[in-house]
């Protein structure tokens, strides 16, 4: 442990001593690719004080491994170390999700972990794990859980991420979907409230649309479930009567997410509509 | 708190706050001025270093992350047979930058020359995009950087352009 003035570091080489370190430290902040942090701190010295533990040399936080069903990707994994699996091993989507973050030199320092535990910033990864239905592996030091991506920002009955767990891997399903398509508006620079990824996956089988997840994510996070599950067991090709009707949902429920902004909400409607016409093709 | 690194080749020790940033102890300790506080945000690349043979945003990294690490600017890159490689690169595709830049842009041109991945100008594009300059326009960058290619691989294997 070294010290300044300003910051207490820690910079524990495994991850037992890390997690020791955060039960005895519970208000430290936890640094990995540290790009939001200091990015956020336009000016100099960056926003950092108090107790910090660096995770960026913890071999455990670092792993990828694939089985049949699950990809388990570390959660200190670098964006672009990410990329370098390559869309065998990781879900494409992911991988274009990935490419998408920013530029290669901040790629090369951001994390998974990072990227997605950003309460202001649910874009990129975020959205993409909570289609895929991703798992996230939480640990304190004597304990561990899994908790879907999508219930990492939850109300507090639904035990969110707390302070004093360290985020360690991110478990992905291997399901193949049949069309999955994503595109990121707004400033991509740095992201503000007006960036956000759209997400639209879906599953075909036996003529009729099987599974669909269709997310809208940056500042703030649009989903509709009871409108996926409409969807789900209509017949393919989607006719055009059906796809109105799906728009037309999407359009009121929309209107009442005010903390989108009016022309990003415009562009969800203009890519969902258009990503409903390759289910009527 | 004491930073013990390598910079450019050789073991640096230094005394600094633990979080001041990387661009400023490279610039302000060390002297190297290829390394420049522009930004801050990681956007316009004028701050572009390799740390163990990444590009990176040295405003983004603290100095307690930069321990153990190995850190070459474009001072030390300068000085190999592979940046004359860039710089005849860019010299036959009319590359002229604002000198603002060049260190960001030389350092990313040597990434994708020595890369092992597919080329294609779609790709140049992108691992040139860590440098946000746009003093030159990216078509040339994209004949420069394909021009170095050329030109690393008749140094290497002695091949006729």
């Amino acid at each position: 442990m070294t010290s300044s003035p300003e910051a207490r570091i820690f910079s524990p080489a495994g991850l037992q001593d890390a997690l020791s370190v955060l039960a005895r430290n519970p208000d430290a902040r936890l640094f990995s690719g540290g790009t939001e942090i200091l990015m956020d701190s336009f000016g100099e010295p960056p926003n950092l004080s108090g107790t910090i533990i660096s995770l960026s040399g913890i071999p455990e936080l670092k792993t990828a491994n694939r089985s049949e069903r699950y990809l388990d990707l570390g959660a200190g994994m670098t964006i672009s170390e990410l990329v370098e699996l390559g869309d065998r091993i990781v879900p494409p989507c992911v991988i274009e999700a990935a490419r998408g973050i920013s530029r290669p030199s901040v790629r090369n320092l951001a994390t998974i972990g990072g990227n997605i535990s950003s309460r202001k910033r649910r874009m990129d990864l975020y959205p993409v794990f909570v289609c895929l239905d991703a798992q996230a592996e939480l640990r304190r030091e004597n304990a561990s859980r899994w908790l879907p991506v999508s219930k990492l920002f939850a109300p507090a009955p639904d035990k969110p991420m707390q302070k004093d767990e360290i985020l360690c891997r991110i478990r992905l399903p291997l399901d193949t979907w049949d069309i999955a398509f994503l595109r990121k508006v707004g400033n991509r620079d740095i992201p503000d409230e007006t960036t956000y990824t759209f997400a639209f996956l879906a599953k075909a089988g036996r003529g009729v649309i099987s599974d669909i997840r269709i997310v809208f994510s940056g500042h703030s996070f649009f989903r509709q479930r009871p409108i996926e599950s409409g969807i789900i067991g209509k017949s393919l090709p989607l006719g055009k009567e059906d796809a109105d009707a799906i728009l037309a949902q999407y359009t009121s429920a929309s209107a009442e997410a005010l903390l989108i902004p009016s022309a990003r909400r415009t562009q969800f409607l203009c890519m969902l509509e258009w990503a409903l016409a390759q289910l009527s093709d | 708190m004491t930073i013990n690194f390598t910079l450019n080749g050789e073991e640096v020790s230094v005394n600094a706050p633990a979080i001041e940033r990387l661009s400023s102890l490279l610039h302000d300790r060390f002297g190297l001025s290829s390394v420049k506080s522009g930004c801050l945000s990681g956007r316009c690349g004028s701050c572009l270093v390799l740390i163990d043979g990444r590009l990176a945003n040295a405003c983004l990294v603290p100095a307690f992350k930069a321990r153990k690490a190995s850190v070459t600017t474009f001072e030390a890159y300068s000085r190999t047979p592979e940046h004359k490689d860039i710089e005849k690169g860019f010299a036959k595709a009319g590359v002229e930058t604002c000198g603002f830049c060049y260190a960001g842009k030389a350092l990313s041109a040597e990434l994708i020359v020595s890369g092992t991945g597919q080329i294609d100008a779609d790709s140049i594009a992108e691992g040139m995009s860590s440098c946000i300059c746009r003093c030159t326009e990216m078509d040339s960058l994209i004949e420069g950087v394909g021009y170095a290619m050329e030109f690393r691989r008749e140094r290497l294997y002695d091949v006729e352009p």
